[in-house]
């Protein structure tokens, strides 16, 4: 019985001069092979939320030690295509409802002081200065359909771990009272060191895997004791990561951004605070992607692959299932064009809203919800060989390629269009 | 000059602190039982530093049995764990001035707590995963032996139903009993490298609600008794395959413990502890390592599906020393012994695919059923029974309040 069927199979190499003549046919190929390699999915990661100012995040503070422990959770199921459109994560290939989970806990460390203050240096000994260093602890996990997709590439849905380290100084400005209005301004600059945990195989990772040099000029002020205005503007330079995750989704040649942020909050009592704000951040130019590799794991493919893609979950039929099930082509082999290739650059508007607040002048408890209002994520065209045989590349393909557009990934190159929830404890470890 | 009483205080509040994270991933319920634990504090903070050791070869099957190994349908493993854990914590009124009704009046703590652990598979497990002549053919490519790294995130925050007044709370005052209620909350950014059979963490969230009575009966006499409850998030990528749980099952813990002072400084406690884990659900497992043999032409694939266990359970008992090197700082060693206990273990259906690697959906691939294998549960599926010994320093310092107020009236 079981052997009756075994004779029936038919054996496999009798397809390839088939599919050969029907590869022949580029018109023909692209009609329905185009539709196999274009199941990538746009998997954002952590946005620039390290910085995002809160009350009084650049005032000059007492000369103290500060400890801050803040927790970010989101659930991202939308994100922003080069567009600007809303796209559900994994649609079209897999049905919306899925996401990308992730939780980031931020530990802070801020020291204020002057170690100038006896010397006769010019500026500084009249000037406080500060460091801080920010550790970071992650998870971003891609759920249900999202993460088995992954999967087919042999790509890890998702990590956890230790993230990027971020270390920056910098020194106060003076603060100026004009009648009811008081300001300071401060300068400072962040390194952000990739130590975090960075695997090229995974979809999502908590490390970045490139070096970032952020120089900031930012502002606080105060009018009547009640309006509390923080500003910045953080010019990024990023340095290249030649080890793209994900099979190269992940830019290779990070532009730079321009980061622009306000905030408002309003003092209600000495304990009760409530804030709204705007943050802005746009690449300077576009990222370049140079490393493309990713593919199917297991191959060949069949055309049913190329179904499962596209007319399962749709509601629209891409493919008719006679094609899909035609046991005739029974295999095809893809292999990327490595590149390179360059998006349209990144862009991102956020709306923050926020109450806080103040227990016994030493400890701050904030929650904060973000709310993207418009953005635009990175896309790459990109090109992959078509062929019957392997090794799949430009020889063996015949030149028959398959144009697909893909997703490009991680906080380089994706952008949220889901909001995010941030509980934040800030606390005063010893009194000045 | 401290008053004596003040002294006393402190140095049992040095001596209470605080339950730190277990020694396995499998039984993160449960608390290293130092004495105390529950015992309200005086005002400070705390940092506990607690290593734990276990060889992880023996484990309790699933029909209760104590056995040596850790997996045995991969034959003879082992899954050795090392835990360095860190837990600050803080003892404080909240809002006390503001006579808020329940909160104003009672003491409360607040925990953080995060770790590194060394864990590796050993012995037959390893070599499935080190085994790359199956790659080609099933799921099990790409796997890895080791996940050490940081452990998840632990935050909590409880208050005393009784026991603990803030009215006192200066002077170090508390009853002979105090009960402690506290929710806690992982936040799962432990290492956790999806294609090991251990892993420092768990990419699962949890949250977690504790009783915890302080019972001193008499001078020198502390008995503490736990019961914690614990709820787990879908783990979207369970590990090894999916041979981990992708549900874990609801938790009960407890743990009680009776110390008594032996001479000045110096504490010896007994204590048991234990959980029962409801079952847990494996969602598709992608292998097994005794997968049926397929016939000439067709391969061999799991049943995509969702599979149970009949659940996971240890009862441990132990002992403790714990000893006062100086009035804030304590040594404590524990021994502890896992004495009963249940693994979880499901049957995975397998299919045999013919022609061999076809395309389920294509015309003419066909499935046809082959039977099940026992899988051994990974992770919260297991119950090892090797026993664990732990080493504790526990620190008190910033003996004050937690909250300064500089220029407040209170």
């Amino acid at each position: 019985m079981i052997s009756d069927l075994f004779r029936r199979t038919r054996p496999r190499r009798r397809v390839v001069p088939k599919l050969r003549r029907l590869l022949r046919s580029r018109v023909r190929a692209r009609a329905w092979l185009a539709l196999a390699p274009a199941l990538l999915l746009a998997l954002p990661a952590q946005a620039g939320i390290v910085f995002t100012p809160h009350l009084s995040e650049y005032s000059r503070l007492p000369r103290a030690p500060f400890v801050e422990g803040t927790l970010i959770m989101t659930q991202i199921e939308e994100i922003y295509d080069r567009e600007g459109n809303e796209v559900p994560l994994g649609e079209p290939f897999v049905k919306a409802g899925d996401s990308t989970d992730a939780a980031l806990f931020l530990f802070k460390y801020l020291w204020i002081g002057n170690l100038f203050r006896d010397s006769d240096v010019p500026i500084l000994k009249t000037r406080d200065q500060f460091c801080r260093m920010i550790g970071v602890l992650g998870y971003q996990q891609n759920t249900g359909r999202i993460a088995a997709r992954t999967r087919l590439f042999g790509i890890r849905p998702g990590s956890n771990g230790l993230g990027d380290l971020f270390g920056l100084c910098g020194i106060y400005g003076h603060e100026h009272q004009w009648g009811p209005l008081k300001f300071n301004g401060l300068l400072a600059t962040t390194i952000k060191f990739p130590i975090g945990d960075y695997d090229q195989d995974a979809a999502l990772n908590i490390g970045t895997n490139y070096w970032s040099y952020i120089p900031q000029f930012a502002f606080h002020a105060e009018a009547f004791g009640r309006l509390y205005v923080d500003g910045t503007f953080a010019y990024q330079f990023n340095g290249d990561n030649d080890e793209p995750s994900f099979g190269g989704l992940t830019p290779t040649r990070i532009s730079n951004w321009r980061n622009l942020e306000i905030n408002f909050a309003w003092k209600f009592s000495e304990h009760w605070f409530a804030d709204i704000g705007y943050s802005f951040r746009e690449s300077v130019g576009r990222n370049g992607y140079d490393k493309l590799t990713v593919n199917f794991e297991d191959q060949p493919l069949a055309p049913e692959s190329a179904c499962n893609n596209t007319n399962n979950n749709l509601g629209v039929e891409v493919l008719t299932p006679e094609v899909c099930r035609n046991p005739v082509t029974q295999q095809f082999y893809l292999s990327p064009k490595p590149g390179p290739y360059e998006d349209r650059g990144i862009e991102g508007h956020m709306l923050t809203a926020g109450i806080y607040y103040v227990y016994r002048t030493s400890s701050v408890l904030q929650l904060r919800v973000a709310q993207p209002i418009r953005g635009r994520g990175s896309q790459i065209d990109a090109e992959y060989y078509v062929c019957a045989i392997e090794p799949c590349n430009e020889q063996t393909s015949g030149g028959v390629t398959t144009p697909t557009t893909l997703f490009g990934v991680q906080e380089a190159a994706a952008v949220s269009a889901s909001p995010y929830l941030e509980l934040r404890f800030v606390h005063l470890w010893w009194a000045p | 000059m401290r008053n004596p009483r003040g002294g006393v205080a402190l140095l049992l509040a040095v001596a209470a602190l605080l339950p730190v994270g277990a020694a396995q991933a499998q039984s993160q319920d449960s608390p290293l039982p130092s004495f105390g634990r529950y015992k309200p504090l005086y005002p400070g903070q705390y940092l506990h530093l607690a290593y734990t050791q276990t060889d992880g070869d023996e484990y309790f099957d699933a029909e209760g049995e104590r056995r040596d190994g850790a997996l045995p349908t991969y034959g003879p493993s082992a899954l050795p764990r090392e835990d360095l854990r860190a837990e600050l914590s803080w003892h404080f009124p909240l809002f006390e001035t503001y006579a808020l009704p329940f909160i104003s009046s009672r003491m409360w703590r607040a925990r953080v707590q995060l770790g590194y652990a060394r864990t590796e598979a050993e012995g037959a497990v390893a070599d499935f995963a080190r085994d790359e002549s199956d790659d080609e053919a099933t799921f099990a490519d790409d796997l890895a032996t080791e996940g050490s790294g940081l452990t998840d995130l632990r935050l909590a925050l409880g208050t005393y139903l009784f026991g603990a007044p803030s009215s006192g709370w200066r002077e170090g005052r508390s009853g002979p009993a105090s009960l402690l209620a506290e929710l806690a909350l992982t936040v799962n950014t432990g290492e956790y490298e999806r294609n090991t059979p251990v892993n420092a963490g768990h990419n699962t969230p949890a949250v977690h609600a504790l009783l915890g009575l302080h019972w001193s009966p008499w001078a020198g006499g502390f008995i503490d008794a736990g019961l914690r409850y614990g709820a787990y998030i879908k783990n979207q990528d369970p590990t090894f395959g999916a041979q981990a749980p992708a549900q874990v099952g609801d938790t009960l813990s407890w743990d009680v413990s009776l110390a008594q002072r032996l001479w000045p400084g110096a504490y010896l406690s007994i204590y048991g502890q234990g959980f029962d884990r409801e079952s847990n659900r494996y969602e598709n497992p992608r292998f097994a390592p005794n997968p049926p043999t397929p016939p000439p032409g067709s391969d061999a694939i799991p049943a995509p599906g969702n599979y149970r266990d009949d659940g996971v359970e240890r009862r441990s008992i132990g002992a403790g020393f714990d000893v006062f090197l100086s009035q804030r700082l304590t040594l404590g060693l524990h021994y502890t012994r896992p004495i009963s206990g249940r693994s979880g273990q499901f049957d995975l259906d397998y299919n045999f695919r013919v022609p061999e690697g076809c395309f389920t959906d294509a015309v003419g691939c066909t499935l046809l059923p082959a039977g099940s294998v026992p899988v051994d549960g990974l992770e919260a599926g297991r119950a090892l029974a090797a026993d664990r010994i732990s080493l504790s320093l526990r620190f008190h310092f910033l003996e004050r309040d937690t909250f300064d107020c500089v220029g407040c009236s209170s």
